[in-house]
C-alpha cells in the first residue's frame, strides 16, 4: 500500500484520505441479491446488449492456431443497446481469449449478449467473462415419444434465457452441517448421489426465464439508463 | 460395503497400467491430439519443468506500489510448488518496462505487447505478469469498460496461455493485473492474490475439479471438512460476501485434490525425486480404472472421487480427498460429417482411443499422517451441469453427459506407500446394447421409413446414421432429431445430434452440400435438432445423423424424422378453395397447413397424409400457391413450391329455387325445402363448390342439414345447396340464403298447430233392445281448416258397438264416415274412440234408454187443414228421453182413423162420425229421433184424419189434421 509522504498540508493529506476511502468504498465489488441484481449489475456495465444467433466466426491473423483478432457474426434479434434489430453485429475478440481454450461460440448458438463497448481499437468480449453470453434455449418437456399425440400435449415452444450461471453470481450465506455418514449407492443417471447435478437442476427451474421477459426488463433498465 | 473391484485380470491390467504410464491421468486442462500436436493423449505441460515468471517493473495502482505487488504474486505462485510434483514454479525477474497502454496496442497481426512479453521470447521469460494500473490494458484486450471495480471478480485477473507448441507443450503465458481491483481496503488485495492464484493453476494446465461440490450447490449442507477439501480448481466461486476468498475455509492453501492433479501433469516416478522433492507416490497412493459400459466401451464424463479409510477404522472420511473424470484423455472433438475436423488447437484435443474413454486417474492420495497403509473408497457422481464452457470439467466441455446406470461403492484395501491400484467398473443398469444394425453408411444409406419416423443409436465411438430418400423438385423438407437417453426420455444430457443433407450423387467425404445444423438443440423443441433445406429437382438425397462432437456411446439414443409434404391432390382448386389430401411423411396430430401463408383447415392427420379445407385464394386470375405443412412443436416446415393451383374467380348468380313461405306452422319439417343455386352471370351454368350460408334474419327457425341456425353448405354439382328447415316460434320469421354471389330472402308467418278430431254425432241415445246401423262421421282440421289424407284409428271401447274396419283416411273434405253397428243391451253405454295424427282423439258415446222412458212430441205436421185435392204434409214425430234427447233406434206405433168430417149443427150430442179408413204401422226414429207419418186421406168430402202414435210405455201423442171440401 502507498501512502501519502511529504510535506502537504494537512487538508491535502485528509482531503487524500478521504479520496483513497471514497475510492475504496467504490471499489468494493458489489453483490447481487438475486439474479436479476445480478442481471442488472452486468447490464450496467455493458456496452452492447442483444439477442442474436451466431452465424460465423473468423480467426483472423497468420496463426491460425492462435488467431490474433476472431470476429465472430451476429444476426441481431432484439437489439437492446448499441446495435440494431435484423442487422449484424460482428463481436471482436483478443486472439488471446481463444488461443487456448478454443471455439468459444459455434455457429448455430442463440445467445443473450452482454458485451462491453469496443475500444477504439476495436476489440471486447462478453462482461464478466462468458457469463455475459448468456444461451437461449429451448423450453422443458417430458416428451417421452416425439410421435404421439402426447408429445402435442407437451409443447411448451417457448424459448428461455439460461440464467443459471448468473444465479451463481448471487449472495448466499455460507453453512456448514455436523459431519455426516458416507453413502454407498450412486445412481449415475438418476441424481440420487447427484448432489452437484440436484443442485443445478433446482437451480435451473429458478434459474430459466422468457427471452421476452429478460428482453423487456433489460429494455426498461436501457430506457431508464438512456433517461439519466 | 461392496468388496474391492480389482482388475478383470491380468491382460486389462497390464493395459491400464501401460495406458496410465504414458498418460498420467488426471483432470488435464489440454491434451494432445491431431492434427496440431504431434502426439496424441497426453497432458500438455510446460516445457520446462521449472517455468519462471515476470513481473511488471511498475506499480499495481496508486494504492498497490510494486514491492507489494511483487509480495502478492508471489504469494499466489509459492502455492503450486509442492514436493510430490515436478514442477516449480519460480520467480524469474521483471519485466523490461511497465506494460500499458502506451506500449501496448492492437495491430493487423494482434494484440502487440512489448517484445519480451510476447510469446515468442518464451525461452527467456515464460509467464509474463503485467501490472495494468489503471485498467487500461485489461479495457484494451477485454473492451472499454472491462477494468471497471464492479467486475473484478472476473476481470481483476486476465490469463492466456499465449503458445502451446506441437509436441503438447506450453511455452508462454500472460497474466494480466488489474489494478483498479486494488484498494486501500487489504481484503481486495487478497482477492486478486486468490484469484491469481487459481490463473496460475490455470495456467500451468490444471483442468477445474469437482470434489466435494456439495460445497459449492449448498446441497446437502457441507460440513466444515468437506469445505476444507474442495479444491482451489473449484469451477465456480460462491458468493457469499464482496470478496470470494472469503467464502472458501482456507483459501490459499492447496487440497490434496489440486495436489493430485498438479501431480498428474508433473509426475515424478518412483526413485526419481530430485532434491527438495519426494516421489509423487512416497506416503501417498494411486487409483486408476476404467468406468465401462456393459458392451465394453468407457463410459465418458463420470466424476470418480476416492475417499480414505484409516487403518483399522470402521468409518471412512466424510469428504471426498480426490477426484478425477473418465476420459480426460479423450478425444475432445472427433469432428462429424457435417462439419468436419476443425484444425484449431481446440479441435485437436484429445485422442481417440477406445481404452481412454473410460479411464481415470486418482493419481495422489495422501496415506494418513503416522500411518503405514490405508484402504480407499471409489465413488462415482454425474459431473454438475453447470460446469461446461469456461467452467468445464473434463472432456465434456460443450455439455455434461449424464452417466448411465448405478454404481456401488468400491473399495481398494491395504495401499501402502507407493500403493498403485486399479478399480473398475460396470454401472448396474447402464446402456447395454450397441445395435445400429439398421443403419445405412455414407455409401449405402438406409431408405427412410415410410411413415418419415424412426428411432436409433450413436454408437459406439464416431458412428454415424445415414439415410436416403427421393423428391419431387421444389419442395422443402425439415430433417430432425431429438436426443434421448437409454429409457427414451428426451434428454439434453446426452447425445447433441447434428445432421447434414447432400444430394445421393454428391462424393462421399464431403461437407453436406444442401444444408448443415452443424450446432444442436438449435429448435425450440427440447433436445431437437433441425435442419430444412430446399429441393429444386427431383433428387435422392443423402441424410445423417451424427453427434456434434464426433462421440458415440451405448445411451446416446436419439428419434428422427423427415417432415416431408410430397404432393396435394387435387392439384387444383376453385378459386374459392376446397379440401385437399396431403400426403408425405412425418406428420402428426398439431400439424398446420397454410397456403401461400393463409390458414389451412386441418380435418385429419396420419403420419402420411393430412386432409385440409385449403382457404379461397386472394388472387383475381387462376395462380399457383405454396402449401406449407408446419409443425409448431419443434418449428419443422415442408413447402411444396406452386403445387396447388386456384382457378380463375368468376362471376356468379345466386338464384332462388325454392322456399317455403307464408302460413306455415311451428315445428313442421316444411316444404318445399329452402334450396338456392349458383350459376354464373348467365344464370345457367352451375358453379360447384361455393359456400351457401343458411341463416335466420328474424325469428327463430333451425335448418335440418346441420340442425343449427345457421348452416353452410357447399354447393353441388348442380350449383345446388337446399335444406330443409323448421320454424321453431310463432310470429314472423326471415330466412336468408347467402353466398359470394348475393343473398335471398324467404318470409313465413308461423303459428302454433291446432289440430281437432270430431265426431259426429258426439253421442247418440239409442232405445233399449234396438239393433242399428249408424253413420259415425270423423272430421279432421288443422286450425279450423279441413286436413285430408290424414289416417283414422277407430277403436271400440266396449261391447254394444262395432265397426266395419279399424283404419280410415280423411277424404278431400278432410273427414271419414264409417258405418257403426249398435246393439244396445238395457242399461248399457257402449262407446268408441277415432284418433288421428296418434294423439289428436274423439269419443262417441251411445246411451240405452229403457222404454219407460221413451217420450214423443211432434215434431211438425200436427193441424194441417187442406182442401180436397192437395195433400197432407208428413206429420214428424220424435222419440225423446226424459231429458229431451232424440233416441234413435224405438219403435214408433202409428194408428190412424179417418173419419167423415160432416159438421155438427145444432144442439146436442152430436152423432158418431162414420170411420172411412183406419191404418196402422211401427216405425223406426232415425239418427234424430224422428219418424214421419203420412196421414191417411181420400175422397173429396170433408174428412179428419185422427193420428195416435206410442213408443216405449210412456211415449204417446195423438192429433188430428183436416181436409174441407
Amino acid at each position: 500500500m502507498r501512502f501519502v509522504q511529504g510535506s502537504y498540508g494537512l487538508c491535502v493529506a485528509c482531503g487524500l484520505l478521504f479520496a483513497f476511502c471514497c475510492r475504496s468504498l467504490a471499489q468494493a465489488p458489489t453483490v447481487a441479491a438475486t439474479v436479476e441484481d445480478a442481471l442488472h449489475q452486468m447490464e450496467a456495465r455493458a456496452g452492447v446488449i442483444f439477442t442474436g444467433q451466431v452465424v460465423a466466426v473468423r480467426p483472423l491473423g497468420s496463426n491460425a492456431l492462435s488467431p490474433a483478432v476472431v470476429e465472430i457474426d451476429f444476426r441481431v434479434e432484439n437489439a437492446i443497446r448499441g446495435c440494431t434489430a435484423g442487422s449484424t453485429y460482428t463481436l471482436r475478440e483478443w486472439g488471446g481469449l481463444w488461443a487456448a481454450d478454443g471455439a468459444r461460440y459455434q455457429p448455430g448458438e442463440r445467445l443473450l449478449m452482454l458485451l462491453h463497448a469496443p475500444t477504439a481499437a476495436g476489440l471486447s468480449s462478453p462482461v464478466d467473462g462468458q457469463d455475459g453470453a448468456i444461451p437461449i434455449v429451448g423450453a422443458t418437456s417430458q416428451v417421452a415419444s416425439a410421435s404421439s399425440v402426447a408429445a402435442i400435449g407437451a409443447v411448451a415452444a417457448t424459448e428461455s434465457v439460461d440464467l443459471r450461471w448468473l444465479a451463481a453470481k448471487v449472495l448466499r450465506p455460507l453453512q456448514y452441517a455436523p459431519p455426516q455418514l458416507h453413502r454407498g449407492v450412486h445412481p449415475l443417471a438418476a441424481g440420487g448421489l447427484a448432489v452437484a447435478a440436484d443442485g443445478a437442476r433446482a437451480s435451473s427451474r429458478e434459474s430459466s426465464s422468457s427471452v421476452a421477459m429478460v428482453v423487456a426488463m433489460l429494455r426498461q433498465w436501457e430506457a431508464a439508463d438512456a433517461a439519466r | 460395503m461392496p468388496r474391492v473391484s480389482r482388475l478383470r485380470g491380468w491382460i486389462a491390467c497390464a493395459l491400464l497400467l501401460a495406458i496410465c504410464a504414458v498418460a498420467h491421468a488426471g483432470g488435464p486442462r489440454w491434451v494432445t491430439g491431431p492434427p496440431y500436436f504431434t502426439t496424441a493423449g497426453a497432458p500438455v505441460v510446460w516445457y520446462t519443468n521449472a517455468p519462471q515468471y515476470f513481473t511488471d517493473p511498475g506499480d499495481l495502482s496508486a494504492t498497490v506500489n510494486h514491492a507489494a505487488a511483487e509480495a502478492i504474486v508471489a504469494a499466489a505462485a509459492s502455492v503450486w510448488n509442492v514436493p510430490s510434483s515436478a514442477l516449480v514454479l519460480g520467480e524469474g525477474g521483471s519485466l523490461d518496462e511497465h506494460v500499458s497502454s502506451a506500449n501496448t496496442y492492437l495491430t493487423a497481426s494482434g494484440v502487440q505487447f512489448p517484445a519480451d512479453v510476447q510469446a515468442s521470447n518464451y525461452l527467456a521469460k515464460q509467464i509474463a505478469v503485467v501490472y495494468d494500473y489503471d485498467g487500461t490494458v485489461t479495457d484494451l484486450l477485454l473492451g472499454s469498460g472491462a477494468s471497471d471495480p464492479a467486475g473484478c471478480r472476473q476481470s481483476g485477473v486476465t490469463e492466456s496461455v499465449d503458445s502451446i507448441a506441437a509436441d503438447g507443450h506450453i511455452l508462454h503465458a500472460i497474466l494480466v493485473l488489474n489494478g483498479r481491483c486494488t484498494g486501500t481496503d487489504p481484503a481486495m488485495q487478497l482477492q486478486l492474490q486468490y484469484q491469481l492464484m487459481r490463473a496460475f493453476g490455470r495456467v500451468l494446465g490444471l483442468s477445474w475439479s469437482q470434489t466435494n461440490d456439495n460445497v459449492f450447490t449448498q446441497s446437502p449442507v457441507p460440513t466444515y471438512q468437506q469445505a476444507l477439501h474442495w479444491p482451489v480448481m473449484h469451477p465456480i466461486d460462491i458468493v457469499c460476501g464482496p470478496y470470494t476468498y472469503q467464502c472458501m475455509a482456507q483459501p490459499f492453501s492447496l487440497r490434496m485434490d489440486d495436489v493430485s492433479a498438479l501431480d498428474t501433469l508433473y509426475y515424478i516416478p518412483n526413485g526419481t525425486a530430485p532434491p527438495g522433492k519426494v516421489d509423487t507416490l512416497a506416503g501417498a497412493n494411486r487409483v486408476t480404472g476404467t468406468i465401462s459400459f456393459p458392451t465394453g466401451q468407457g463410459m465418458r464424463g463420470v466424476n470418480v472421487l476416492a475417499r480414505r479409510l484409516e487403518q483399522f477404522w470402521g468409518t471412512p472420511e466424510d469428504w471426498y480427498s480426490v477426484s478425477a473424470v473418465t476420459g480426460s484423455l479423450d478425444r475432445v472433438n472427433n469432428g462429424n460429417p457435417v462439419r468436419g475436423q476443425g484444425t484449431t488447437l481446440g479441435d485437436s484435443m484429445g485422442r481417440a482411443y477406445p481404452g481412454l474413454e473410460g479411464l481415470y486417474a486418482l493419481t495422489h492420495i495422501d496415506i494418513f499422517p503416522g500411518e503405514s497403509w490405508q484402504d480407499i473408497l471409489i465413488d462415482t457422481e454425474p459431473v454438475n451441469p453447470l460446469y461446461t464452457g469456461q467452467y468445464a470439467v473434463g472432456a465434456y466441455a460443450i455439455s455434461t453427459i449424464a452417466p448411465s446406470g448405478t454404481t456401488t461403492t468400491q473399495e481398494s484395501q491395504v495401499q501402502l506407500s507407493y500403493g498403485d491400484s486399479v478399480v473398475s467398473e460396470q454401472p448396474k443398469g447402464a446402456a447395454a446394447v450397441c445395435d445400429t444394425s439398421s443403419d445405412g453408411d455414407e455409401s449405402s444409406p438406409a431408405l427412410v421409413p415410410t411413415t418419415g419416423w424412426w428411432s436409433g443409436m450413436l454408437c459406439p465411438y464416431g458412428h454415424t446414421a445415414w439415410s436416403t430418400m427421393t423428391v419431387r423438385g421444389n419442395r422443402s423438407l425439415t430433417m430432425e432429431a431429438t436426443a434421448q437417453d437409454e429409457s427414451g426420455y428426451v434428454s439434453v444430457h446426452k447425445m447433441r445430434p447434428v445432421l447434414g443433407v447432400w444430394n445421393a450423387s454428391d462424393p462421399t467425404g464431403t461437407l453436406p452440400t444442401l444444408g448443415a445444423a452443424s450446432t444442436a438443440f438449435n429448435t425450440p423443441a427440447t433436445a431437437t435438432t433441425g435442419l430444412t433445406v430446399t429441393v429444386s429437382q427431383p433428387a435422392a438425397l443423402r441424410m445423417v445423423v451424427a453427434e456434434e462432437r464426433g462421440d458415440g456411446r451405448p445411451d446416446f439414443h436419439y428419434q428422427a424424422r423427415v417432415l416431408y409434404a410430397d404432393s396435394v391432390a387435387p392439384a387444383s382448386v376453385s378459386a374459392t378453395g376446397g379440401v385437399v389430401t396431403i400426403s408425405g411423411m412425418g406428420f402428426r396430430p398439431g400439424n398446420t397447413v397454410t397456403v401461400n401463408g393463409a390458414a389451412a383447415t386441418v380435418l385429419s392427420w396420419s403420419a402420411n397424409t393430412i386432409v385440409a379445407t385449403v382457404p379461397p385464394s386472394a388472387a383475381s386470375t387462376s395462380t399457383s400457391a405454396d402449401v406449407t405443412v408446419s409443425d409448431p412443436l419443434t418449428g419443422g416446415v415442408s413447402t411444396m413450391y406452386g403445387a396447388l393451383t386456384y382457378a380463375a374467380p368468376v362471376a356468379q348468380r345466386l338464384l332462388l329455387v325454392s322456399a317455403p313461405s307464408g302460413s306455415v306452422f311451428v315445428g313442421d319439417a316444411l316444404t318445399p325445402s329452402f334450396s338456392v343455386r349458383v350459376t354464373q352471370l348467365d344464370g345457367v351454368t352451375p358453379i360447384a363448390n361455393q359456400q351457401v350460408t343458411f341463416g335466420v334474419v328474424q325469428g327463430a327457425a333451425r335448418f335440418a342439414a346441420c340442425g343449427a341456425s345457421t348452416c353452410t353448405l357447399t354447393t353441388d354439382a348442380t350449383g345446388t345447396a337446399a335444406t330443409a328447415m323448421t320454424v321453431l316460434a310463432p310470429g314472423l320469421t326471415l330466412a336468408s340464403a347467402t353466398a359470394a354471389a348475393g343473398s335471398v330472402t324467404t318470409s313465413l308467418n308461423a303459428q302454433t298447430r291446432v289440430r281437432t278430431l270430431t265426431l259426429q254425432p258426439a253421442s247418440v241415445y239409442v232405445a233399449s233392445g234396438a239393433s242399428l246401423s249408424l253413420a259415425l262421421t270423423a272430421a279432421l282440421a288443422d286450425n279450423s281448416a279441413p286436413v285430408a289424407g290424414v289416417g283414422i284409428n277407430w277403436t271400440a271401447l266396449t261391447s254394444g258397438i262395432s265397426l266395419p274396419g279399424y283404419w280410415s283416411t280423411a277424404g278431400a273434405q278432410g273427414s271419414s264416415t264409417l258405418p257403426a253397428t249398435l246393439t244396445m243391451a238395457a242399461a248399457h253405454q257402449a262407446s268408441l274412440r277415432a284418433c288421428a295424427w296418434s294423439s289428436v282423439c274423439a269419443v262417441m258415446t251411445a246411451t240405452s234408454v229403457a222404454q219407460q222412458d221413451l217420450r214423443l212430441a211432434v215434431v211438425s205436421g200436427a193441424g194441417q187443414s187442406v182442401a180436397a185435392g192437395a195433400a197432407f204434409a208428413p206429420v214428424v214425430l220424435q222419440v225423446s228421453d226424459v231429458d229431451g234427447h232424440p233416441v234413435v233406434g224405438a219403435d214408433v206405433t202409428v194408428r190412424q182413423t179417418l173419419d167423415s168430417g160432416t159438421p155438427c149443427i145444432g144442439h146436442g150430442r152430436c152423432p158418431l162420425q162414420p170411420v172411412l179408413a183406419t191404418a196402422q204401422s211401427t216405425l223406426v226414429s232415425d239418427a234424430n229421433g224422428e219418424v214421419q207419418v203420412v196421414p191417411l186421406q181420400q175422397g173429396s168430402t170433408a174428412t179428419v184424419t185422427n193420428l195416435a202414435a206410442s213408443s216405449g210405455t210412456q211415449g204417446f201423442v195423438s192429433l188430428s189434421v183436416l181436409q174441407t171440401p
